[in-house]
């Protein structure tokens, strides 16, 4: 397949850009965007700059505020207030029709009465192109997805996987600047989703158009991005690569709707180096920052993180606990523990731990047997108590 | 979802914000493409206002004035009230409207249920045979009873002289309430078969899982899946009935109703200020049947989710055999009745002299029209229809596919469902009023009538057709819309392609079958109605619906059964064609509905 950018790219531009402005580096700029509907605050303030080129995802639960946002990038939605900057130009107050996106839809979307051809060709038979150049560009499109021999059939002929290819093919036909993909995976099948899902990095990769995908499935903006905006109600929380996300969230919010976490609930015990927690006594490598003795913390573990070993070595970083059950996922076991609590008055607490299929070969997994658990200092984030997540 | 107290409370705006939100509001540029929605937006405004808003207040502000025009307040509706004479057809009509009401919706439902739930055979001829009477104007069904049960009838005579004959007494409230469930039957059926149609099998078999009584499941599980389908039909036929004019005037004898009535004060004494006093009361129980089933409908949500498993009825015989017999008889019923106009139609002097002849269809020396008021006829449903579905189907995209002027699409959406609730008589009364007005005093000023020149035309007949079938129109143009992807338009929009392309290419290709279908019902109905062109045709331009009452007044009723037998072909054999002619085009043009 042709590994250049389309030949005939650029083929409708505002008329009204002028060249990039040199000050900001950024192509999409988004500046104390606020948006509400009636009481309901969709958008607070918020700000966002996206480099060229970049694949974003807009990650969040339901409601988060993730799709208004795109909706206010492509001119769907007014904001209240606040600016929208593409390509160095204000496009805050221009209608959708005449800002430069290409829009991809969870339902399609596609004409069911055209062809995948007419689809694809819809736009570019309002540009100034002969027809010859319009088919060409069709063709070049549909190899570009994949489907080199679709043209001919109509929608309802298509499997979910060929219709959402053939919308892709139709947004990147007029060689947008901008490519918005709203919930594309949702309604497909889970094997034809990650297919697209490669597929669809592979030709971000390939064409280089700067790209936003608003999606509820971690996994997703995890394989995809190059870096992630989490959102929830009305605020991005944090913004990072999807291994800054995963490895180090910013909230108890993110950590848990990225991946899954174990909290435990403690305290520090030594200003900037040393916690307390659910009975485990961890000296942290880097210091905390301005967090005083006393202070209650949650300590943050992920299951995978968590090692199961035969018998405890004695350090304050490992302490028993009774394995309660464990549920066989295929490629790991995931092991629910609880470890019995040091006063009375508390409740024991419970935790998760992956252990890899090699492991579990090594050491068998029995219900009720008491193992030792190590949580390793090095891989806790401790964020300060009050976010339970 | 949890909490989290790391970030600030999310609804609470920054003072700074709020400072903005206050000054300084986006809001995008409007482009040439935005003015042209708005520019038809505007004008599907204008339309309905100048011909439902203005000739509705017209004939409002008639019945609060006296002959001379000044102010009276409510005089006419005292002077009504304390006449016993006008009083009573107020309580005769509500008589006639709610007892045919009720015939019809049972009638309609057991039929309807035989239809959609059992597994009788034969339910593709019951059903065309249903839904003949729709296409004949109500007169056919008095005519036809007066050639059965009248003083001259068929059965009155006892099929002269061999059976012992018996008369029903059908002048009067009898006749007038087996014409009127004759008549609005198949509206009955037509409802209720979609509402018991969309059943999903999982709650019955819920239900027999449970153990319950095949009564306890119809009265837990089928009732109130079609209770909002029952409540329409029943508003439906009860504004039929309630408002028709053709069935009283032809057997109602004595018997006055509310439409004889305004008839009477209209063309008989040219007394329009109690004609239009009569017109409201006519109004104000259909507006309120209206607004009640208005209600209803907005409390109905989607019953049936995507995953729902339709119902495949299975063979009970007691229940099948007796749901065929009951189908069997009212179909029965209804071909002899339109039998009979037919027959009657075609025969020397019914019931005496039997012998077969085509002199009824010989209008020459009768009056009425003739073949000119037929063809008449045939144009106007003809200008209807084309119009007609233009002017829907557009007004109907601007008002579910145009994202601004939230207030205007939804007053338009309102104002397009109010003439369901408008009796054809009404709507004429106020077209005579509107339209004849040379000039208005505007705050003292005269303005001419710019709309004056239509009185007395085609258009003013065109028009007054378009609005009286109007909603059920928009509402097969708005649901068909409904069913499109709501993101055409921002995908258009995306590409820089304007929404008038988008409607031509997409919209209208997608939902050619309901815009057919909006064409055919503007002109069947167009070709059989009479109420609401009965004041408005001028005597240059006789239709032939019309003529069949005036032949029927005038005594030749053969005459009149043959001109109605004339409208019932041509309404059945447009609608044959259409499906002939459809049917093709479908299956060229409807390629990619195949799968």
């Amino acid at each position: 397949m042709n590994a250049s950018p389309p030949a005939t790219a650029s083929v409708r531009h505002a008329p009204h850009t002028p060249a990039p402005s040199s000050v900001a580096s950024a192509y999409l700029q988004i500046r104390k965007v606020t948006k509400t509907f009636g009481k309901f605050v969709a958008l607070a303030d918020v700000s966002l700059d996206i480099e060229p080129g970049e694949f974003i995802c807009f990650l969040g639960p339901s409601g988060c505020g993730k799709t208004t946002l795109l909706r206010v990038i492509a001119g769907l939605e007014e904001q209240n207030t606040g600016q929208v900057i593409q390509n160095g130009v204000d496009v805050s107050r221009l209608p959708p029709s005449r800002r430069d996106f290409g829009i991809v839809f969870q339902s399609y979307a596609l004409f069911p009465n055209l062809t995948a051809a007419q689809n694809i060709a819809y736009g570019l038979e309002n540009e100034k192109m002969s027809r010859q150049q319009v088919q060409q560009r069709v063709q070049e499109l549909l190899d570009l997805v994949g489907l080199p021999d679709a043209g001919p059939k109509f929608p309802a002929q298509l499997s979910g996987g060929q219709q959402q290819r053939i919308a892709l093919a139709r947004a990147l036909a007029l060689a947008p600047g901008l490519l918005l993909l709203d919930e594309p995976l949702s309604a497909l099948d889970a094997k034809v989703r990650t297919n697209l899902r490669t597929e669809i990095t592979a030709l971000h990769r390939r064409i280089g158009v700067t790209t936003i995908m608003v999606t509820h499935d971690q996994e997703e903006a995890l394989s995809m991005a190059d870096r992630i905006v989490v959102m929830d109600q009305g605020r991005i929380v944090q913004i990072g690569t999807p291994l800054e996300i995963y490895r180090n969230p910013q909230t108890p919010f993110v950590a848990n709707f990225v991946g899954v976490m174990n909290f435990l609930s403690g305290e520090i015990v030594a200003a900037g180096q040393r916690v307390q927690a659910a009975g485990f006594d961890l000296h942290l490598p880097h210091a905390l920052n301005g967090a005083a003795t006393g202070t209650p913390v949650q300590v943050a573990i992920r299951p995978e993180d968590v090692r199961l070993l035969g018998i405890s070595n004695g350090t304050g970083d490992t302490r028993m606990a009774r394995l309660c059950d464990v549920e066989f996922l295929g490629a790991f076991y995931r092991v629910r523990l609880e470890l019995p609590s040091p006063t009375a008055d508390t409740p024991p607490t419970r935790m998760l731990a992956d252990v890899g299929a090699e492991a579990a070969r090594v050491m068998p997994l029995v219900s009720g047997a008491e193992v030792a658990v190590q949580v390793p200092a090095e891989l806790v984030q401790v964020f300060p108590e009050g976010g339970s997540a | 979802m949890s909490e989290t107290s790391l970030t600030p409370p999310p609804a609470a705006l920054s003072s700074e914000a709020t400072a903005q939100l206050a000054t300084q509001r986006v809001r995008q540029n409007i482009t040439s493409e935005d003015w042209l929605a708005r520019g038809l937006i505007a004008l599907t405004g204008l339309w309905l206002i100048v011909t439902v808003a203005l000739p509705l207040l017209q004939i409002l502000w008639r019945s609060l004035t006296n002959s001379a025009g000044e102010f009276v307040g409510f005089e006419n509706y005292i002077t009504y009230f304390s006449t016993p004479a006008l009083f009573n057809s107020f309580f005769n009509s509500l008589y006639i409207g709610l007892a045919s009401m009720v015939i019809s919706v049972v009638l309609g439902f057991g039929f309807a249920y035989a239809i959609t739930r059992t597994a009788i055979a034969g339910k593709s001829i019951f059903m065309v045979i249903a839904m003949l009477p729709l296409y004949a104007p109500s007169l056919v069904h008095a005519i036809a009873l007066i050639y059965l049960f009248g003083n001259q009838g068929l059965i009155t005579k006892g099929f002269f002289g061999v059976l012992p004959g018996f008369d029903i007494g059908i002048y009067g409230p009898t006749g007038i309430i087996i014409g009127m469930v004759l008549f609005c039957f198949p509206q009955a059926v037509l409802i209720l078969t979609v509402a018991l149609s969309l059943a999903d099998a999982r709650l019955y078999e819920a239900s027999t899982a449970l153990r319950s009584s095949p009564f306890r499941t119809f009265t837990s599980v089928t009732l109130p899946s079609v209770r909002y389908g029952i409540i329409s039909a029943a508003f439906v036929c009860f504004t039929l009935a309630f408002t028709d004019f053709g069935v009283p005037k032809v057997v109602g004898g004595s018997f006055n109703v509310l439409a004889t009535d305004i008839y009477k004060q209209v063309i008989g004494q040219q007394n329009f200020v109690m004609g239009s006093t009569v017109s409201i009361l006519l109004l104000l129980p259909t507006v309120l049947a209206f607004i009640l089933d208005r209600i209803a409908q907005q409390r109905q949500v989607a019953l049936l989710s995507a995953r729902a498993v339709p119902l495949q009825p299975k063979p009970t015989r007691l229940l099948d055999l007796s749901m065929f017999i009951f189908c069997a008889l009212i179909c029965f019923m209804i071909l002899a009745t339109l039998g009979t106009a037919v027959l009657a139609s075609t025969v020397n002097v019914w019931p005496y002299d039997m012998s077969l002849t085509m002199r009824h269809y010989d209008f020459s020396r009768v009056s009425g029209g003739g073949y000119p008021a037929y063809w008449n006829s045939v144009r106007m449903a003809f200008y209807t229809a084309i119009i007609g579905t233009v002017i829907v189907f557009i007004s109907a995209y601007l008002v579910e596919k145009i994202k601004r002027l939230e207030w205007a699409r939804s007053t338009i959406y309102f104002a397009s469902m109010l003439p369901v609730a408008l009796p054809g008589l009404v709507i004429g009364l106020a077209y005579i009023f509107f339209f004849n007005i040379p000039a208005f005093n505007f705050l003292g000023m005269r303005v001419p009538n710019p709309l004056n020149g239509l009185y007395g035309t085609m258009a003013i007949l065109v028009i007054a057709n378009i609005i009286h079938f109007y909603t059920v129109c928009f509402l097969t143009a708005s649901t068909a819309l409904k069913q499109m992807d709501a993101e055409f338009e921002t995908v258009s929009a995306s590409m820089g392609v304007p929404f008038y392309q988008t409607f031509w290419r997409v919209s209208v290709p997608v939902c050619l079958p309901a815009v057919l279908e909006i064409a055919m019902y503007f002109f069947v109905n167009a070709m059989v109605t009479v109420s609401a062109v009965i004041f408005l045709y001028p005597p240059a331009l006789p239709l032939a619906a019309v003529a069949v009452v005036n032949m029927d007044d005038a005594g030749v009723t053969a005459s009149a059964a043959a001109m109605s037998v004339l409208i019932m072909a041509t309404s059945i054999g447009v609608r044959v064609l259409y499906g002939v002619a459809t049917w093709s085009i479908r299956t060229r043009t409807q390629a990619w509905r195949k799968r």
